[in-house]
């Protein structure tokens, strides 16, 4: 809210500075966010809505201060007598208050200067006397009030009641509404003529013209106005200041008020009596209060005076029975229920800053960070020690042409989203990946090595939500620099980052995985592969197809190439086998020899490995691998070359050559047969 | 020719020899040639010494023997020179520009939110907290009404929040851990929890739809406000160091007394979020017994504290992740 301190002043008497009494406040609770051209912008939170008046403002830095408060002046009228025989609420939970008071021979024309200029410096376009006034009262006391043209009111039976769902409504903002149930509207003779506490009706506006009018001046409950508010999608001065609560007790002390502003700016004739209903309730409340549970609570040692003393300052006086306190609320404190909220209020009033500090005396030994958490930072560093640089990027995205729906599931959409980027959850981390990366090749960084670690969300077919944690890495440019005496450097491409892949499952304990040719959506058609774990896809690797990169990603057109993986890592965190027990070092040697064979080029490795594996005996071999593949002239057309190394051991013994050969006979023997292999 | 003459010759041989050597390679020849076990000249020399009458033979052989010291001593000295400058050679020939560059391999640099959350991890686990893990998507149940949101309260607004439909939403708080943990768990509790958080922001240097929060709960017999200062201070030396901290009055539905916590940065106020006492209408709603126990719990911001702490002005570079900025940490 903006408050001028100038008006501010006038209820708190004191030679302390503007930033002093802004320092007060803020240390209260109701922060100063700024000071400028003499007003205190404040930010008043939601349950404190007798902060949105200059004298509630007035009132709380008094406290905060520890000095008298002064109310805004008002002379009690002599003339209060009620007549209800006019107006009818329907239900008094939607409106406990209604009070009205009629004037007459209003001459509506400009407000004072020193009245606009307030307005103008609270932040409120002056608009004619009338309403100025009834504006003002609202800054100063906090009482939203609205004035009726009462010539253009004719009849003047008021009702409070809800809309009829097809009642038509023009506010003065000029547009037509349609109401509904939800909405409580004022009537006269059956007619809307104002959306309670929210906004009045073009019908009885007041104008410069308007010579008698109408001042309500009422109390509406909180919720209703806010759900009025809401359904219309209209929000006013009145109703945010309803909505966080009014004073119930201001409605009599604004009609006093405004019509001594009235008289005095206006001339106009105030009527000889207040209509309307009051409810006959007392509205005082107290909360029974411990000083044992106070001292509990803040871990403070106070005595019951000191107390007292704390709560006196904000107008809160408190009565004892011998063993607990009881706390009487002033009206304009609905937020304050029970015994905690009188404990924050001692604390307010001594300063948090001043209350004792201590760490617990019983702590609980951890069980660290979450498993999923745990293992994220564990793929985290590995990663990052093999060169990659992390990212972290919005789970909030828009739909991409690089993602897998068997993989990631069916989005989870926002309702109502605002654009298109902010459309629904990410279900894979690549897409944002690829856009990341696209990023940084057009800022002309040319190696570029990511990964991600991070949630992935999908809508499963009976509507619940899931969500997974996943890995990806994606990579291009050099993944060294360049040797400067030599000519050899290594750029991304696939093996690159299915080498990543490899090592990770290495280095986590998985086996039996195995990669299988795919065709993923985004992907170079013949450089991409499923990775399996026994026979859950637990995600993939490939190169990304440069044209799509382009078009889509807003690529370099001469980008080089692009390699990545994405790996579910729940299913990971599952599979790893964290080691169990030690492997002793083999006392006898191995014996490593190598065998080159020629097959068909359609041949895959994989195939190769797989026969050749099975072909030996599983307790001697130790470990197989390639050495190289060669295609080319020295072979005949559709070909190549395949050199496996094998190593051998036995646990037990020394192996010979003639057991070497043996094993090796067979391979060949077994390629032969399943392979059409030949020795080279 | 006398005998002993004869040995001057061969010596004398052997030092024209010795002298002639250029090379470790030269030197071993003449090893070979005057020295060798088996057919060296010096060598040779001693086996004569059968020859002899008894009174000679102990002044041949002491006079061959001192030849051979002595051509010994010659060798090995020469040897040592020429390995020396055979060495010296040998490493000038491999010598290299010493200031080109290195054969790096890109570094690998972790994101400085995911560092933050790090090191915010590790305080709190060392202080006895710990982490679970709560979804994104949440029903609103967790995300308000169990923290003690009355009904129709502003932050239910559609504006305010990401709903994915009429019951869940993107959670706009961690704190809607608080129930899971109490539902599953009874007091002693030390729980804390980070992830993302979604609000509906229009995106500038200082907002983002999105934003990183630590939350921790810790309910206990004997728990007081004392308690919530003395571990925030604790907690915020291993983030800050030794900076001044400020408690102020704020209000929270979920805490009572409610406060916003801030510490000293540079000439302002570095506002990391709220915290308080937790609201016994959410223990009694979770069966707890209120006047047994007491508890305290904070959601703090992260993403500012990188910022604070790196000077950085605009929290979109976090998300926009160039590498020129990420490789700064």
């Amino acid at each position: 809210m903006k408050l001028p301190i100038e008006w501010l002043r006038e209820f708190v008497v004191t030679d302390i500075s503007d930033e002093s009494i802004a320092d007060a406040l803020t240390m209260a609770g109701l922060e100063v966010e700024e000071i400028s051209d003499g007003v205190f912008h404040t930010k008043v939170t939601p349950n404190r809505g007798d902060w949105l008046s200059v004298a509630g403002t007035a009132r709380e830095a008094c406290a905060a201060l520890n000095i008298p408060s002064l109310m805004p002046p008002s002379v009690p009228l002599n003339d209060r007598e009620l007549r209800s025989s006019s107006v009818n609420i329907e239900n008094d939970q939607d409106c406990p208050t209604y009070l009205f008071r009629r004037f007459t021979g209003v001459n509506n024309t400009e407000s004072p200067a020193w009245m606009k200029a307030r307005l103008v410096a609270a932040g409120m376009r002056p608009v004619n006397a009338v309403v100025d006034i009834t504006n003002y009262v609202m800054l100063e006391i906090g009482q939203p009030l609205h004035a009726f043209d009462s010539d253009k009111l004719t009849g003047g039976r008021i009702t409070i009641r809800r809309a009829a769902s097809d009642e038509c409504f023009m506010a003065l903002d000029d547009v037509e509404r349609t109401l509904s149930p939800e909405i409580l509207i004022v009537a006269n003779e059956g007619v809307p003529v104002a959306i309670a506490g929210v906004m009045g009706g073009k019908d009885t506006e007041v104008t410069n013209r308007s010579r008698n009018i109408f001042v309500e001046s009422a109390h509406f409950s909180p919720v209703t106005v806010r759900r009025s508010s809401k359904v219309l999608g209209l929000s006013t001065e009145a109703s945010y200041r309803f909505e966080r609560s009014v004073d119930p007790a201001l409605p009599m002390r604004a009609i006093q008020r405004v019509s001594e502003l009235l008289t005095e700016c206006c001339e106009a004739v105030p009527a000889d009596y207040v209509e309307g209903i009051e409810p006959k309730a007392d509205l005082a409340k107290t909360i029974i209060f411990r000083t044992a549970r106070v001292n509990e609570i803040l871990g403070t040692q106070y005595v019951d005076g000191e107390i007292v003393t704390f709560l006196a300052r904000l107008g809160i006086e408190c009565t004892n029975d011998g063993v607990t306190y009881a706390a009487h609320i002033p009206s304009h404190r609905p937020d304050l229920i029970r015994e905690i909220d009188i404990i924050e209020e001692v604390a307010r009033m001594a300063g948090f800053g001043d209350l004792p500090e201590r760490l617990p005396s019983n702590p609980l030994p951890s069980t660290g960070d979450s498993p999923d958490g745990a293992f994220a930072q564990k793929l985290r560093s590995q990663l990052v020690g093999q060169g990659f640089q992390e990212v972290v990027s919005h789970t909030l995205n828009g739909p991409s042409p690089f993602e897998q729906n068997d993989l990631g599931g069916n989005r989870v959409d926002i309702r109502q989203a605002l654009s298109a980027d902010l459309s629904g959850l990410r279900t894979l981390l690549i897409p944002n990946l690829i856009n990341i990366m696209g990023h940084n090749l057009r800022q002309r960084t040319s190696e570029v090595h990511l990964f991600e670690v991070g949630k992935v969300f999908h809508k499963a077919a009976d509507g619940k939500y899931g969500e997974r944690r996943s890995l990806a890495m994606l990579t291009t440019g050099l993944i060294a620099y360049k040797n400067p005496l030599s000519d050899n450097a290594q750029s991304a491409d696939f093996f690159v980052a299915k080498g990543i892949t490899e090592s990770l499952f290495s280095w986590l304990g998985i086996t039996s995985v195995s990669y299988v040719v795919s065709n993923r959506n985004g992907a170079h058609p013949l450089r991409c592969a499923d990775i399996r774990i026994g026979q859950t896809i637990v995600g993939y690797v490939a190169e990304f197809d440069s044209v799509l990169l382009h078009e889509e990603a807003d690529f370099p057109a001469k980008a080089a190439r692009v390699a990545g993986f994405e790996l579910d890592i729940s299913a990971l965190r599952e599979m790893s086998r964290p080691v169990h027990r030690y492997r002793g070092i083999p006392k006898f040697p191995s014996i490593t020899r190598d065998l080159a064979v020629v097959v068909n080029e359609s041949a895959s490795y994989g195939d190769i490995n797989t026969v050749a594996t099975n072909a030996c005996s599983g307790e001697l071999l130790e470990e197989i691998g390639l050495r190289s593949v060669y295609t080319g002239d020295k072979l005949e057309t559709g070909k190549k070359s395949v050199a496996l190394f094998f190593t051998f051991r036995a646990a037990d013994r020394t192996l010979v050559e003639s057991e070497i050969e043996h094993e090796l006979a067979n391979v060949l023997d077994s390629l032969a047969t399943n392979l059409n292999a030949t020795i080279r | 020719m006398t005998p002993l003459e004869q040995v001057d010759v061969v010596a004398r041989d052997a030092e024209r020899a010795l002298d002639g050597a250029r090379t470790i390679s030269d030197l071993d020849t003449v090893e070979i040639e005057f020295l060798g076990r088996a057919k060296g000249k010096l060598t040779g020399l001693l086996r004569l010494i059968g020859t002899f009458p008894a009174n000679e033979k102990r002044i041949y052989g002491q006079f061959v023997n001192d030849k051979k010291a002595e051509f010994e001593s010659r060798f090995l000295a020469k040897k040592q020179q020429i390995s020396a400058i055979e060495r010296s050679a040998a490493l000038r020939n491999d010598a290299v520009d010493v200031t080109l560059p290195g054969l790096q391999r890109p570094n690998g640099h972790v994101h400085p939110l995911s560092a933050q959350i790090e090191s915010v991890k590790s305080a709190l686990i060392n202080m006895g907290y710990s982490f679970f893990d709560y979804p994104d998507v949440e029903h609103y149940h967790y995300n308000f009404e169990t923290l003690n949101y009355p009904p129709d309260h502003p932050a239910f607004d559609e504006q305010m929040s990401f709903y994915v439909d009429s019951e869940h939403l993107l959670r706009t708080q961690t704190t809607a851990f608080q129930a899971h943990i109490m539902e599953r768990t009874k007091p002693p509790i030390r729980a804390a929890t980070v992830g993302k958080c979604y609000r509906y922001e229009a995106v500038d240097a200082t907002h983002s739809h999105t934003f990183h929060q630590v939350d921790l709960l810790a309910i206990d017999e004997g728990l007081s406000m004392a308690d919530l200062k003395g571990t925030f201070a604790y907690f915020v030396r291993q983030i800050f160091g030794d900076v001044e901290i400020r408690f102020r009055p704020d209000f929270f539905p979920f805490v009572e007394p409610g406060v916003e916590v801030a510490v000293r940065w540079g000439t302002g106020w570095l506002e990391l979020g709220g915290a308080g006492m937790v609201h016994p209408n959410i223990l009694e709603a979770q069966g707890i017994d209120s006047e047994r126990y007491s508890g305290f719990a904070w959601g703090l911001g992260v993403d500012r504290m990188p910022m604070a702490k790196y000077g950085v002005n605009d929290i979109r570079a976090f998300s926009e992740n160039d590498i020129r900025f990420l490789q700064q940490f």
